[in-house]
């Protein structure tokens, strides 16, 4: 008992936390991973690196079934909650700990997760699965709801075993279509009489494709981005058809969230929240880039203009973080013609962020105006397709932040 | 006692010693995050052991179709494979196993890499793993080759595959005086294999985790550990191949191995600081077009270095 106490005392000095930010709640986003942050904890990957699930804003519809199905993703000792409005932020973070130290609670909510995804589906299987490993999945919100909407979910692997790719059978909007014509290819949800039970876990393999750039076989997949990722835009889902990691085809959309404008809470000024906006994009492309480090004084200083009002050390770490970014000679060759769309360069963008907002910080005049690329969901997929996934991470993080809320008014009237 | 089994006693510590290593490489690289973040670095230092007490704790878990058996072979193996390594390396007179093949056992267990995050990503049956094991092994193919021709240069040098005779032959000049370019690759690679700082894509956020992004609980441990295990090793085996093994003055051969190796390691967490993440279809080019060929001359002029003057500088 007394090492178990010991145990949980330690790991929840360090809980990882994984946020589901619902669109147009993006102050509040910020303002719970600098929470998150100061208090030494850390934000989750994916959902099976998470402890809890935050969920920021009111979800609605679909976002509640998304959370539903991270919620089932996140492994025990688990924690799940939300926080619609700042002053809550504390607290709530607060009491996390004492639930996740709960021992007793912990283990009732344990003991009623599956044990194996076949057992509650009453199909058999031989698959091999160690009856200590307990599934983090629940078949019955898989047969529930389709997986597209599962953010990360297992669906991603659906390997489409008729030959032809997803996208070829939904048309757009209407994305659960596509799934009725694919039965069973969800979360290990199964249905015998439609399915190709040659793969693992009756998943039917991978197959190849006509349209196969590489001609490979058995290297078409498909994977959902978003709507959780690290560092991607709430509410963006982009469907692709891989082949190896190069997208073939993509389908956007985006996931309608709160109408309303968010009101800035606390002592900010708009200039100001503008700036840590400004940060906050170019602290996730910096880390999608895969420069963690840097990424990490970049999103300080974000966490710092949200806090704290004394502008003159905030804008000195700013210059200084902007010069290490701008003398990178590894950053220019990586990032270099990327993307290839509308003449937009993710280095020059990451500096046009960090100028701009180091110019709100001193009170100048700002720099030449934003690009208004892309216009519409159709500029996205056709600057996605052909390129490498983590090209078409770097493409995506490239889109401004008031960019997608632009589009969001287009595409949701 | 014979002194094959007197190594093969003290091989039995070994595993723990490395882990300690691995545990104050996890801490320092903790302590510079937190400063970054502005937190104090005491929380730095025990971020690793709060990861190890939450991880031990968490449920593990297991994904539809997931090849159980080759994915936990593919997490569980990478720590074994960094013990495999620092089984061959001499500290001062000495060693674990002294093979008379210990370079090329070296290279096996980098080998054993390729399959073991491999295997981590296709293991899981997920499609970001998948994507991390496929970016695995498109930088592999860019640091291998280039790695096994930088190990050939100290062997070259040396005029022997045993890390001992390497070790020796370094008493005049250590052999990372006259071969940089080797040791500049081998350090590039090691921090490639041990998929970390600028050669992270295959365990990068950008992929949600990649090879490890369905992992939780002890399995995710295992795979943490071991990737700083690896590095470790990594950094142990550059001493007696570049940095002329335990000599030093004043202290025992053993302890210099020790503060040369823990030395590199520090060096390899700035590297993760100081570069963004190389992209494995840009580093293909510069690998192939460029690093090789430099290589190669480089074990040219050792060789000829080596015929001259009758025996390594």
């Amino acid at each position: 008992m007394g090492l178990n106490r010991v145990f949980a005392r330690l790991s929840t000095g360090r809980v990882h936390v994984l946020i589901l930010e619902i669109p147009g709640y993006s102050l509040l986003r910020m303002h719970a991973e600098a929470a998150i942050t100061a208090r030494g904890w850390v934000l989750a990957e994916a959902p099976a690196d998470a402890d809890v699930l935050l969920v920021c804003g009111e979800a609605t519809g679909t976002f509640d079934e998304i959370a539903d199905g991270l919620w089932n993703q996140i492994p025990t000792p688990r924690h799940r909650t939300v926080i619609v409005a700042l002053d809550a932020m504390a607290a709530t973070l607060d009491s996390i700990p004492t639930v996740l130290t709960d021992q007793q609670r912990q283990l009732a909510d344990a003991r009623q997760r599956p044990q194996r995804i076949e057992q509650d589906i009453g199909t058999h299987s031989d698959e091999d699965t160690d009856p200590g490993h307990h599934s983090t999945q629940e078949p019955g919100h898989a047969a529930m709801h389709h997986g597209h909407d599962n953010g990360q979910d297992h669906a991603e692997m659906r390997h489409n075993g008729h030959g032809a790719p997803a996208t070829d059978a939904d048309t757009g909007a209407d994305m659960d279509r596509g799934d009725m014509e694919m039965p069973g290819l969800d979360m290990g949800e199964m249905d015998m009489s439609h399915m190709d039970m040659s793969g693992p876990a009756g998943i039917p393999l991978a197959s190849g494709d006509e349209s196969d750039r590489d001609g490979l076989e058995m290297d078409v997949t498909h994977l959902t981005l978003g709507p959780i990722l690290p560092h991607w835009p709430a509410g963006l889902v982009v469907h692709c058809t891989l082949h190896g990691d190069i997208i073939g085809e993509a389908l956007v959309e985006l996931l309608p969230g709160r109408e309303a404008a968010e009101a800035p809470s606390g002592p900010l000024a708009g200039a100001m929240v503008r700036a840590a906006e400004l940060c906050d994009a170019a602290g996730n492309l910096l880390s999608v880039a895969g420069w963690e480090p840097v990424a990490a004084k970049v999103l300080r200083v974000r966490d710092e203009l949200l806090t704290e009002t004394a502008s003159g050390r905030i804008a000195a770490r700013l210059h200084r973080t902007l010069r290490q970014v701008a003398r990178s000679r590894t950053l220019r060759w990586s990032l270099a013609g990327i993307p290839k769309a509308a003449g937009i360069d993710a280095r020059a963008r990451l500096h046009d962020w960090l100028s701009t907002a180091a110019a709100l910080l001193a009170g100048e005049p700002l720099p030449a105006d934003e690009s208004d690329w892309p216009a519409t969901l159709d500029d996205v997929r056709g600057a996605l397709i052909g390129q490498e996934l983590s090209t078409a991470r770097l493409v995506i993080a490239c889109i401004e932040s008031s960019r997608i809320r632009t589009l969001m008014g287009v595409s949701h009237g | 006692m014979d002194s094959t089994v007197t190594g093969a006693l003290w091989a039995l510590i070994l595993p723990f010693g490395l882990a300690v290593a691995a545990l104050l490489a996890a801490a320092g690289n903790a302590v510079l995050d937190s400063r970054a973040r502005g937190l104090s670095a005491t929380a730095g230092m025990v971020a690793p052991v709060r990861e190890t007490a939450r991880l031990l704790r968490q449920q593990r878990r297991t994904l539809p179709g997931a090849d159980s058996l080759l994915w936990r072979i593919g997490g569980a193996g990478l720590a074994v494979a960094a013990v495999l390594k620092v089984l061959v390396i001499p500290f001062g007179n000495f060693t674990f196993a002294d093979l008379p093949t210990g370079l090329v056992w070296f290279n096996a267990m980098d080998v054993l890499l390729w399959a073991l995050w491999w295997l981590l990503g296709w293991g899981a049956n997920s499609g970001w793993s998948l994507v991390g094991g496929y970016r695995f092994l498109a930088q592999a193919l860019s640091y291998e080759l280039p790695l096994m021709f930088a190990l050939t240069a100290p062997a070259v040098g040396a005029g022997s595959l045993r890390l001992l005779d390497i070790q020796d032959a370094q008493d005049g000049l250590w052999f990372v005086v006259w071969m940089p370019a080797a040791f500049l690759v081998y350090a590039a690679s090691v921090v490639a294999f041990s998929s970390w700082g600028p050669f992270q894509t295959a365990t990068g956020r950008d992929a949600a985790g990649g090879v490890i992004a369905e992992l939780s609980g002890v399995d995710r441990l295992l795979v943490l550990a071991g990737r700083y295990m690896v590095l470790v090793a990594g950094a142990a085996f550059a001493v007696p191949l570049f940095f002329g093994g335990g000599s030093g003055p004043w202290l025992p051969g053993s302890v210099w191995v020790i503060v040369k190796s823990l030395a590199l390691v520090a060096v390899f967490i700035t590297a993760r600081r100081l570069f963004p993440t190389l992209r494995p279809e840009r580093l293909a080019e510069i690998a192939l077009v460029l690093v090789m060929p430099l290589v190669l001359i480089q074990v040219a002029v050792a060789a000829v270095i080596v015929v001259v003057n009758g025996g390594a500088l």
